[in-house]
């Protein structure tokens, strides 16, 4: 009896000490969880009706009670339906007119300038190349309003050392509309663009271009037949990495958009808005916030590789 | 950057081996796919298939055209080596056209052939004049901007069409013609005869009044420039004369007098034919380029065409726009009266950005003690480790004094962020907080992740999920998390409602001496691991950690003084929430906590990679040496992986300064919660105030420059190596 105590009490210490020497693995999960719930809550209780939103928490979703003809649906119902004055499903196809140029031509154009970097030879390339990924931290701000006014009246130059003035660019009439949004983002990504296509571009095979070059192919042929093709990966993650963001901006879209025509705002000015208008309407934030994170985390979960090899090769972008 | 490049190796290779093929295109397309028809759904429900449309029009219209220019410029470039008047027949047509262009289209001239129509220029509207007494006095001596002339088709293209014939003739002269004399010749032929053009239809208001002997003087000037160039680069002397001459004479008849509009017509011929007579010289005077040196220069056309994009619109877009905001720093806020530093000034000496006045309530904080006391522990730690290791002075790198030190160090900082307050120090304690905790986190979660086996992507997916998520998003997703309601209600955000179940549980009988009976119980079993660990000397600190937390629970239970409540005037207790987003100075933690939330993923990721890449020989080395965790951590893999570490936390200072969108949707910048990019947007829309706006935003450049000069810095060491 008295032998047995102490063993027994023993091998309860010693549960414990394994249990207590296994933390890492279940503190991941805990992470796990934690990271997860917000979100989660979220979704939970956009499902929910007004009150149920307002008079308990998500966790308590099984207890609701629900008024009579309502549909879980609904919220989305509301902040998506055309008579909304919220106009979720403006903003979305918004958004989709901002991301989708956005994405196409900053990659086009970083692809060229990457190539060129990387395979044609000329005089100050290194130096040039490494002024333009230097461009990549520098904080929008500094160049936001300046920009928005070259977008409200076209460029001009001042001669210097005299009071003349010549118009290089005419008033295009761009601020307010989507075209503002989409070259200053074109802009804005264009460092990160050609450092992480240069990345990739300059570590294809040196034989490959030679052997062009000896078959008679010009820079022009070397890039379309060879490089654009074989660059695709390179390129799909540049794409991805460029739609969230675009999708996601809220400063160059404020700054562009604000005043104008409201049918042309993004989906996020649309909730910030949306979030602005206390209390009356806070329930349907949680659909409109879900309906604008929907986009991006399907594009996220379902490609990724992409995305994660995009941060690897270029995780220098501010 | 270049230890970005390093890390590059591994990726590059996976991008080969399993690239897009597998799987990848399939849900790619589908999502394409399904994508594209919720949008035709999306925009029929709204009624907007027409702007759809139209923006699908748009867009391809854009692209089609900037295809057809990449190749045009590429097209053009292979002219050269096929024949070389022939490239410059066709370049000499675009500049042309484009001079034309810009001549015409800032109404410096009049048309050639078609009927003018002048329009008044009001506020409201333009009104047609045809008082041709009134226009002339107008066009004359009036503010140019008043007047603009309607033409029609004709007199907006005529001018590119002249200057592109003209200066594509002469230019393909220029390439064609062996003889310099021929060449020369109509050079000088051509450039007369667009200067005179130019000078006939001049209008008057742009007439110089400039002598011949000034243009001529400055002509000198620009060839002796030119020249010495020439001599200097031992190449090209006469062409960098003739050039620096063309130069010259142009700024000598266009910039030296003092306004324009006052000059005589044959002031005017001069002041064009003489700068486009050397121009012309110029462009006419060398010979065919030889077979190498034409080689050269497709290779440079070729780089410049490719370049040419990307490099304009950075131009146009960022670097141009950047020193305009430099140059608006130091305007008034209505950029007309320059005022030096007068708005960084107004910014420094005001309380709202730096409030040092209660500095000295930093000794009065808790923090500030816990702090102290925790990095002298850590200190004590690591030099009396390495003493009963290695009967040596010296300081041993453990969990348990690097830990303690390195949290030691952040709490004490946290006491002097919540005694000196201001937007500038908000911006500081943002950086420190949130680059530290996502790199911290990020390397834990990584570390952790690693032994889970077959789910490590699972959960790695589940941490990075808010990296997909917006800013505006995510503060939304928080400010559920964060709300706080009237405590007669029930608590929807989770975290009050946890506060007020701890506060309940607090002030309960039975269930509250359960919970202590458990958590002694957890603390028992701490300090026996602690002991046990001590005997075989293997780490503890962890556990230390750990039992100190807990012993803080236990004593704070004990007192009933855990939780959220507060004693009523009569002594009942009354539930009590925390303003998460309202109570200064902690709710900017909380804000912080948002953007951890997201960038701990990305940190995570990075990290992921580093550690699979350092090899595992290293790590069985060390374990054949004697190495415990902590020393392969500390010594073998964090050095490794160090180079990462560098990346990360620049890359987080970058974001973190810029931080926006989560101040701003949260609290407006409002509960001493303001950034410097949220006040950047405030002074510039709200206030409209473009001096200190722009100020704020030179600050922000400048806090983000030692980062770009150390990357820069890096890539440079990279490249000699």
């Amino acid at each position: 009896m008295t032998a047995r105590v102490p063993r027994r009490s023993a091998s309860v210490i010693d549960k414990l000490y394994r249990s207590l020497t296994n933390v890492p693995l279940w503190a991941l999960w805990v992470f796990v969880v934690i990271w997860t719930l917000p979100t989660l809550s979220l979704l939970v209780n956009s499902f929910r009706s007004r009150d149920n939103q307002r008079n308990s928490g998500f966790w308590r979703v099984f207890g609701d009670e629900n008024p009579e003809g309502f549909s879980v649906f609904d919220n989305y119902e509301v902040v998506l339906s055309t008579e909304s004055t919220n106009g979720m499903l403006q903003s979305l196809i918004s958004s989709l007119a901002i991301a989708v140029p956005s994405t196409i031509i900053p990659i086009a154009i970083a692809s060229f300038a990457a190539y060129a970097f990387a395979w044609i030879d000329f005089k100050g390339r290194k130096p040039l190349f490494i002024a333009t990924v230097a461009l990549m931290s520098i904080p929008m701000q500094v160049a936001l309003i300046p920009l928005l006014r070259t977008y409200l009246g076209g460029a001009h130059l001042t001669l210097p050392f005299s009071n003349r003035t010549l118009s290089l660019v005419p008033d295009l009439d761009l601020a307010g509309s989507t075209w503002a949004v989409v070259l200053s983002h074109t802009g804005f990504a264009l460092p990160f663009a050609i450092f992480l296509l240069h990345n990739y571009i300059s570590q294809l095979p040196g034989e490959l271009m030679e052997s062009a070059r000896v078959d008679g192919a010009d820079h022009f042929h070397t890039y379309m037949k060879l490089v654009l093709p074989l660059s695709v990966p390179a390129l799909a993650s540049f794409a991805i990495f460029q739609f969230l963001w675009t999708w996601n901006d809220y400063l160059i879209a404020a700054t562009m958009l604000s005043g104008g025509d409201p049918d042309v705002i993004p989906t996020t000015m649309r909730i910030v808005n949306l979030a602005g208008d206390f209390g009356r309407t806070e329930h349907l934030l949680t659909a409109g916030a879900f309906a604008q994170a929907f986009v991006p985390l399907v594009v996220f979960f379902s490609l990724q590789r992409y995305f994660v090899r995009g941060l690897l090769a270029g995780s220098v972008k501010g | 950057m270049s230890d970005t490049l390093e890390h590059q190796g591994p990726a590059h290779t996976r991008f080969d081996a399993d690239g897009p093929r597998r799987a990848g295109p399939a849900i790619g397309y589908l999502l394409i796919g399904g994508l594209v028809a919720l949008l035709v759904i999306a925009s029929y429900r709204t009624g907007q298939l027409g702007r759809l449309g139209w923006i699908a029009v748009t867009i391809i219209a854009v692209l089609a055209g900037s295809a057809a220019l990449f190749i045009g410029g590429n097209k053009l470039v292979a002219q050269a080596t096929v024949s070389w008047g022939r490239f410059r027949g066709l370049t000499g047509v675009v500049i042309g056209a484009a001079a034309g262009g810009v001549l015409r289209g800032n109404q410096s001239v009049r048309a050639i052939l078609a009927q003018e129509q002048d329009f008044l220029v009001r506020e409201t509207g333009t009104t047609p004049i045809d008082d041709t007494g009134l226009i002339e006095l107008l066009t004359d001596f009036a503010d140019p901007e008043l007047l603009t002339v309607g033409t029609g088709l004709l007199g907006h293209a005529e001018w590119p069409i002249v200057g592109g014939v003209v200066v594509g003739v002469a230019a393909w002269a220029s390439g064609a013609l062996t003889s310099r004399l021929a060449r020369c010749s109509v050079g000088v032929v051509f450039g007369l005869g667009a200067a005179l053009l130019i000078a006939d239809r001049l209008q008057f208001r742009n007439r110089p009044d400039v002598s011949l002997n000034t243009i001529l003087i400055a002509a000198i000037v620009g060839a002796a420039a030119g020249g010495l160039v020439g001599i200097a680069t031992r190449r090209h002397h006469l062409e960098r004369a003739l050039l620096g001459a063309a130069v010259g004479a142009t700024a000598g008849a266009w910039l030296t007098p003092e306004m324009l509009g006052t000059g005589s017509a044959r002031a005017a011929q001069f002041a064009i034919a003489i700068p486009m007579l050397l121009l012309a010289l110029r462009v006419a005077w060398p010979h065919a380029r030889s077979a190498s040196q034409l080689a050269n220069f497709t290779r440079r056309a070729s780089a410049v065409v490719f370049l040419a994009p990307a490099l304009g619109f950075l131009a146009v877009n960022l670097i141009i726009p950047a020193i305009r905001t430099l140059y608006t720093s130091l305007l008034d806020r209505e950029s007309e009266q320059f005022v030096g530093l007068d708005n960084f000034r107004e910014l420094w000496n005001d309380p709202a950005s730096i409030d040092a006045s209660e500095w000295t309530n930093m000794f009065g904080s808790q923090l500030f003690w816990i702090g102290l006391v925790l990095v002298g522990a850590g200190f004590l730690v690591g030099v009396s480790v390495r003493w009963i290791r290695d009967r040596q002075v010296g300081f041993e790198r453990t969990s348990g004094s690097i830990g303690s030190l390195f949290l030691g160090a952040f709490i004490f900082l946290f006491a002097v962020f919540t005694s000196i307050r201001g937007t500038f120090i908000n911006n500081l304690w943002w950086v420190v907080t949130v680059v530290t905790a996502s790199t911290v986190l990020g390397l834990t979660i990584a570390v952790l992740a690693e032994r889970a086996g077959r789910l490590e992507s699972t959960a790695k997916a589940f941490i990075f999920m808010p990296m997909a998520i917006s800013m505006v998003g995510a503060s939304i997703i928080w400010r559920f998390q964060y709300q706080a309601r009237n405590v007669t209600k029930n608590q929807t955000g989770v975290l009050n409602a946890l506060w007020i179940e701890l506060g309940e549980l607090s002030q309960s009988g039975t269930a509250r001496v359960v919970v202590l009976l458990v958590l002694s119980l957890l603390l028992a079993g701490s300090l026996l691991t602690i002991a046990r660990r001590a005997r075989s000397r293997t780490s503890f600190a962890g556990f230390t950690a750990v039992s100190i937390a807990l012993l803080w629970l236990i004593v704070e239970l004990y007192q009933r003084s855990l939780g959220g409540f507060t004693t009523g005037p009569n002594g009942e207790i009354i539930a009590e929430t925390v303003l998460f987003r309202e109570h200064a100075p902690f709710n900017n933690v909380f804000l912080m906590v948002i953007l951890i939330w997201i960038q701990t993923g990305f940190a995570m990721v990075i990290f992921s990679a580093a550690i699979k890449a350092v090899p595992g020989e290293l790590l069985e080395a060390a374990l054949i040496d004697g190495a415990d965790t902590n020393q392969q951590f500390f010594q073998v893999v964090l050095p490794q992986i160090m180079p990462t570490v560098g990346v990360v936390v620049t890359t987080l200072i970058v974001t973190v300064t810029k931080v926006f969108d989560i101040v701003k949707v949260s609290t407006g910048g409002n509960f001493d919660t303001n950034v410097l990019a949220n006040d950047f947007f405030t002074e510039s829309f709200s206030f409209l105030n473009r001096g200190v706006g722009s100020a704020i935003a030179v600050l922000i450049l400048l806090t983000v420059a030692p980062v770009m000069i150390f990357n820069v810095w890096q890539m440079q060491r990279g490249d000699s190596s």
